[in-house]
């Protein structure tokens, strides 16, 4: 399954906690077999929300956005490859 | 030993405030005041919430509010006092507890999540006292 990395604008000037989870538990319950939200990460200086997925391609991940492209638009899609360190320790 | 729950408490955590480097430069343009209100549980009877007014990486003022009509805080974050007792003992991160629900708040979220870092100096303030906390 392809990796992306999804960075959103979110320089919503006000949103209230009760929309911001709401649409984020909206996005967790359109998740389908073979997409999957694994992490994302907040950049409150530069306004900008990185999520990890895992999905057959871009157009799956905007399908289960749906709603929540309205409020946190996407910035840019990079399909990416997943590097762990782990990879590289010396096994003792 | 401060007690939470007190006013002493609040007391406490403005001196440390303002003994902060750390929170003075995460919150050197933040303007807000925050209820943080604790709701009842165990012994507790009634809602305690404590007024603090922050601006610009100082606490100008901060006490127990009997009546919550007397301020007109730009935010209210109300949890039960075992949510409270994890925030404060960094046992739940304050943003985590935001994001779930766990601490409710009124006012404008976008406003906190782009002053994380100042919440997270004010949680560290948090931790420095060493609280007794009602059992």
């Amino acid at each position: 399954m392809a990796r992306f990395i999804v960075i959103h604008n979110v320089a919503a000037e006000e949103i209230s906690q009760d929309q911001l989870v709401d649409l984020a538990k909206q996005v967790a319950a359109r998740l389908k077999p073979g997409v999957e939200w694994i992490s994302s990460w907040y950049a409150s200086e530069a306004n900008k929300l990185f999520c990890d997925w895992e999905a057959p391609d871009e157009e799956a991940i905007r399908d289960t956005l749906g709603e929540a492209l309205k409020v946190y638009p996407i910035e840019a899609v990079h399909s990416v490859i997943y590097i762990n360190p782990d990879w590289y320790r010396e096994q003792s | 030993m401060p007690k939470f729950l007190l006013d002493e408490w609040i007391k406490a955590l403005q001196v440390d405030i303002n003994q902060s480097e750390p929170y003075a430069k995460a919150a050197e343009r933040w303007e807000g005041d925050f209820y943080f209100i604790v709701t009842p549980e165990g012994s507790m009877t009634e809602p305690v919430i404590y007024y603090v007014d922050l601006w610009h990486g100082k606490c100008r003022d901060a006490f127990l509010v009997t009546d919550e009509s007397e301020k007109e805080p730009v935010f209210k974050m109300t949890a039960p006092l075992s949510v409270w007792q994890k925030v404060v003992t960094k046992k739940l991160d304050a943003i985590q507890g935001l994001l779930t629900r766990q601490i409710k708040l009124k006012g404008n979220m976008a406003m906190i999540m782009r002053n994380v870092k100042a919440a997270q100096e004010l949680v560290e303030c948090c931790t420095h006292i060493e609280t007794e906390f009602p059992s």
